[in-house]
């Protein structure tokens, strides 16, 4: 690690050298390995060790970036120059430039961000708990006849973020998971579903066994799906549904897509925009959270942004750049690659657990909609027109009665924030946008 | 970097399109690259050490092995409020190593090109097999193909000033379009990939695969509503691609410009069943979708596709000829030679409705006891090869566009794609509509709001009644997804009638 900061500051220099009045440099290292387990064999082992340099560099408050992901200092000495050389023909704008020095900082507290677990884990290890994984997953039930595949994923390695302001930063991150895809055939018609768990710990992944069930549960429960018919009903979005309706508020908070006006929630900074009872936490340094993090890519501390606090937009989420454009203040939400420029980004991005139980808010439903995948074409961000195609299960009298697919759910996100009517009790945290079941008063259902 | 992989969907299940927002990698240095110039100085490879390399991916029981270079500078430049805010300028490099037994792969790569790293990359991916047999490399001999895509000049390393006027050019047609203009973003991005492939049945070749992108995104408010759209053009060629009056800044400026005019004064879509005209050329992510991520042949060979074993049944209307090239000249969806040394050929994948056959890589060419077909392609040399497709179409048919859009009596015709999205087992697709109107006797008549069309592959494809004599193939910036991998495709249609697809309206 020691070596790759040496190469960031060397960078750092020779680029003031060449004129530059400002710097920062991301090297990003890390160590990946994907498995494949199908039908018991492996069918894919992928391995991996990917370096990468990113050169952000401010002149007369133009800028430009180059990277490589050859670090051979003839090849990074070529970025530099390449990097001063571009420069020269960007425009001026006078929202450039690096952090303000006192804006720089990291969180003190160990986040448990790494495992070293993870990389004595020896490969044979992981084939055994993928095959295990899937052949569980395969035993469930007699309608299950295929799978699509068992995986383990686990990646570990350093960010570093070094810049000409004084900043200087490493983390350490790591993560794995386990993921099962299954294949159900009734009558001809095949179904598929899949369940997984991703921690930044080994021991934090959830058990073999209840991954196989909940994928083959899951699998099953789609067989006999019918096409709905055409209506208006109340929608019950399950935690999965409903991640996917919060990554389109993460989407549309940005600071970015707000002066870009790509966004339903221009002008809206302080104003109602759902019902009462509705809290959005943006927090990065929620401990062991898979988005969490000691300090941005800009080098400001990582932070607890509440964003939507008693159905009041209270912050947009911003890095510098977008902050000083729409001058509010950074929120410690500055995300790039090696070769991409900072914008900011959500981290960990939930709504807080309510207090009914998810039987409770499909008890309170006659008819409507049990909603459990969607697709993700149908959104448009400026407006907030929502129509997606989806898969669910209908309820009739308060009880999950058949699974349905091959239809459309349609709304418009500002609308639907107003007629949230129940937040369920059952939040967890499996990924990095998560949500607890809740209703949506009436949506319109297109089917038959 | 892969931090985020594992929360995404996508890799898992399903397989999509998207239109890719225009950004690149693109490179440069100082070495300039001719068509005729041996990559092997690029890369420091020679026969002698790719064999060495080969044998040792080989040396623990696989049947196969290749070794894959790769070569690619990025650049992309961007203008917004009126301003170059963005130069980027990248090279990616590497090196990866298959080692395949079976439908077995073990994989490995490297960012160093040094020995000792491809060594290690060698060593690490013949781990998949566990034997002390071992097969020896074949004498390498190069693959000959002819280019689809001959450009006089690479420009990535050129001047950016032409580029920066192309930006120019389109900030100002689209400001200048309409007074309710109210923000522009207009990007170009260009790469050029440059490979070398070595295996061990002999093959080597290696390519020079330029990629240009241009794309606009407008919005337009009136006070009270506010709409956006974005316009894209992208093709393997030169430059001199941007100045066709079709192509130029200002064409590509002006269509999203215009649309998102029009679209300000779009009414809700209806819900339900509908009759449904697909204008040509965009709405190929119809065929893309609803035929294309099924036929491909991992997912058949497999029985992970709703098309598995079907080959000889109907499948489609029988007014529909599906075809899948990889030789259209200058296309996103070009390849000169696929990414394992296969070359592209004309698949014709459905034919009067009858299912003919499927897209193969070598490996499920091999299981399927078939003949490569050239789809064969990988994201970059971190990934190993997969079934893919390069443009996929429908085949023209007998009626003038006109002639389709007055049979309808009450409909929606869609004009404009975002992209779509397939579940390859059970057959069920998604498109989202982003430039639609309403059908009334026989004429186009309000513009509707953002849609998503819903169907299933083989129900749908029965449904055509009409097809076009118009067929387009898109030169928007198609990027297709599949198992974690993006590259860059084309798709076609003609205008096309469909007698009933759900309608997700409002």
């Amino acid at each position: 690690m020691q070596e790759l900061v040496k190469i960031a500051e060397n960078v750092i220099s020779e680029a003031r050298r060449g004129g530059a009045d400002e710097v920062d440099v991301l090297v990003n290292n890390f160590t990946n390995t994907r498995l494949k387990i199908r039908l018991g064999k492996v069918e894919e082992l992928r391995q991996s060790n990917p370096k990468a340099l990113g050169i952000r560099v401010f002149k007369n408050k133009r800028k430009a970036l180059t990277y490589t992901s050859d670090l051979r200092p003839e090849s990074i000495s070529k970025m530099v120059q390449k990097a001063l050389e571009i420069v020269r023909v960007s425009s001026t704008d006078e929202y450039n430039g690096l952090p303000e020095k006192h804006l720089f900082g990291k969180v003190q507290a160990d986040l448990k961000l790494y495992d070293p677990e993870i990389a004595q884990i020896p490969t044979e290890s992981k084939i055994k708990m993928a095959t295990e994984l899937e052949d569980l997953g395969l035993k469930q039930n007699p309608l299950i006849t295929n799978s699509g595949g068992s995986f383990w994923n686990d990646s570990y390695g350093q960010s570093i973020l070094v810049n000409s302001q004084g900043f200087s930063g490493a983390q350490e991150f790591s993560s794995c998971s386990l993921s099962l895809q299954l294949v159900a055939e009734k009558d001809g018609v095949k179904q598929t579903d899949y369940w997984w768990s991703g921690q930044r710990a080994f021991n934090r992944l959830d058990s073999i066994e209840s991954i196989a069930k909940t994928a083959a549960a899951r699998t099953i429960r789609k067989i006999g799906a019918r096409k709905p018919t055409t209506q208006s009903v109340p929608v019950v979005y399950d935690p999965q549904t409903g991640a996917d309706l919060l990554a389109i508020l993460a989407s549309v908070v940005l600071g970015s897509a707000i002066y870009r006006k790509n966004s339903f929630l221009v002008d809206k900074l302080n104003q109602p925009i759902a019902i009462e009872e509705l809290n959005i936490i943006d927090d990065a340094t929620l401990p062991g959270g898979i988005d969490s993090r000691y300090f941005d890519d800009e080098g400001l501390p990582a932070r607890r942004n509440i964003v939507i606090e008693n159905g009041v937009l209270k912050t947009y989420l911003c890095d510098c750049y977008s902050a000083r454009k729409l001058q509010c203040t950074p929120t410690g939400s500055a995300r790039r690659g090696t070769s991409t420029d900072p914008s900011p980004s959500t981290s960990n991005f939930f709504l807080p657990a309510g207090k009914y139980s998810p039987e409770e808010i499909i008890g309170s439903i006659s008819n409507g909609l049990y909603l459990t995948d969607l697709n993700w074409v149908g959104i448009n961000y400026v407006t907030g027109d929502y129509s997606r195609g989806a898969e669910g299960i209908w309820i009739e009298n308060g009880k999950l009665a058949y699974p349905v697919q091959e239809f459309t759910v349609a709304g418009n996100v500002l609308e639907m924030l107003k007629s949230i009517s129940m937040i369920g009790n059952d939040l967890e945290f499996r990924g990095s946008i998560n949500s607890p079941t809740f209703k949506i008063d009436r949506m319109m259902v297109s089917g038959q | 970097m892969k931090r985020r992989e594992f929360i995404k969907k996508s890799g898992v299940i399903a397989a999509g399109i998207v239109t890719a927002p225009a950004w690149f990698d693109m490179t440069g240095f100082s070495k300039t690259v001719s068509e005729t110039q041996d990559l092997e100085n690029l890369f420091n490879i020679s026969a002698v050490e790719a064999e060495k390399l080969l044998r040792l991916a080989l040396s623990r029981g696989a049947q196969s092995a290749d070794l894959f270079f790769e070569y690619r500078p990025n650049s992309s430049l961007r203008i917004e409020d009126g301003i170059i805010k963005d130069i980027q300028y990248g090279i990616s490099l590497g090196m990866g190593v298959r080692a395949v037994k079976g439908d077995q792969i073990g994989y490995a790569y490297t960012d160093a090109i040094d020995f000792q790293s491809m060594k290690r990359a060698a060593e690490t991916a013949a781990n998949i097999a566990n034997s002390t047999e071992s097969f020896k490399p074949a004498h390498f001999q190069k693959v000959a193909a002819k280019n689809l895509y001959p450009v006089k000049t690479y420009s990535i390393d050129m001047d950016l000033n032409p580029k920066i006027t192309m930006l120019n050019e389109a900030d100002a047609t689209a400001r200048q379009f309409n007074a309710r203009v109210s923000s522009v973003i207009a990007s170009f991005s260009e790469e050029l990939r440059q490979i070398m492939y070595f295996d061990s049945d002999g093959k080597k070749f290696q390519d020079i695969q330029p990629l240009m992108s241009l794309r606009v995104q407008v919005i337009a408010e009136d006070g009270v509503r506010r709409q956006g759209a974005s316009a894209s053009r992208s093709a393997r060629a030169g430059l001199e691609f941007f100045e066709k009056p079709e192509n130029s800044p200002s064409a590509v400026a002006r269509q999203a410009a215009a649309t998102a005019i029009i679209n300000l004064d779009a009414k809700p879509a209806p819900a339900g069943p509908q009759v449904v005209i697909l204008g040509a050329g965009e709405s190929g992510v119809l065929i893309h979708e609803a035929v294309g991520h099924g036929l491909e042949a991992d997912y058949s060979y497999k029985n992970l596709s709703n098309y598995s074993g079907k080959v000889g049944q109907k499948v489609a209307a029988e007014n529909c000829t599906i075809i899948d090239s990889g030789l259209f000249p200058g296309k996103r969806g070009a390849l000169n030679v696929d990414d394992e040394g296969n070359l592209p050929t004309t698949t014709v994948l459905i034919e009067n409705g009858i299912l003919k056959g499927y897209m193969h890589n070598s490996i499920s060419a091999r299981m399927m006891k078939s003949n490569p077909t050239g789809n064969g392609r990988r994201q970059s040399y971190a990934y190993p090869p997969l079934a893919r497709m390069t443009t996929t179409y429908l085949q023209k048919g007998n009626y003038e566009p006109e002639e389709i859009i007055s049979s309808v009596k009450k409909g929606v015709y869609a004009k404009g794609f975002s992209g779509g999205q397939v579940d390859t087992i059970k057959g069920d697709f998604t498109f989202g509509v982003t430039e639609a109107y309403l059908i009334e006797d026989g004429k186009l008549t309000a513009p509707l709001k953002d849609v998503t069309l819903i169907g299933n592959g083989p129900d749908t494809m029965n449904k055509i009644l009409m097809v076009g004599n118009d067929l387009k193939i898109s030169d928007g910036t198609w990027s297709c997804g599949k198992d974690g991998q993006n590259i860059p495709v084309s798709v076609g249609n003609p205008t096309v009638k469909i007698s009933e697809i759900t309608v997700g309206g409002s």
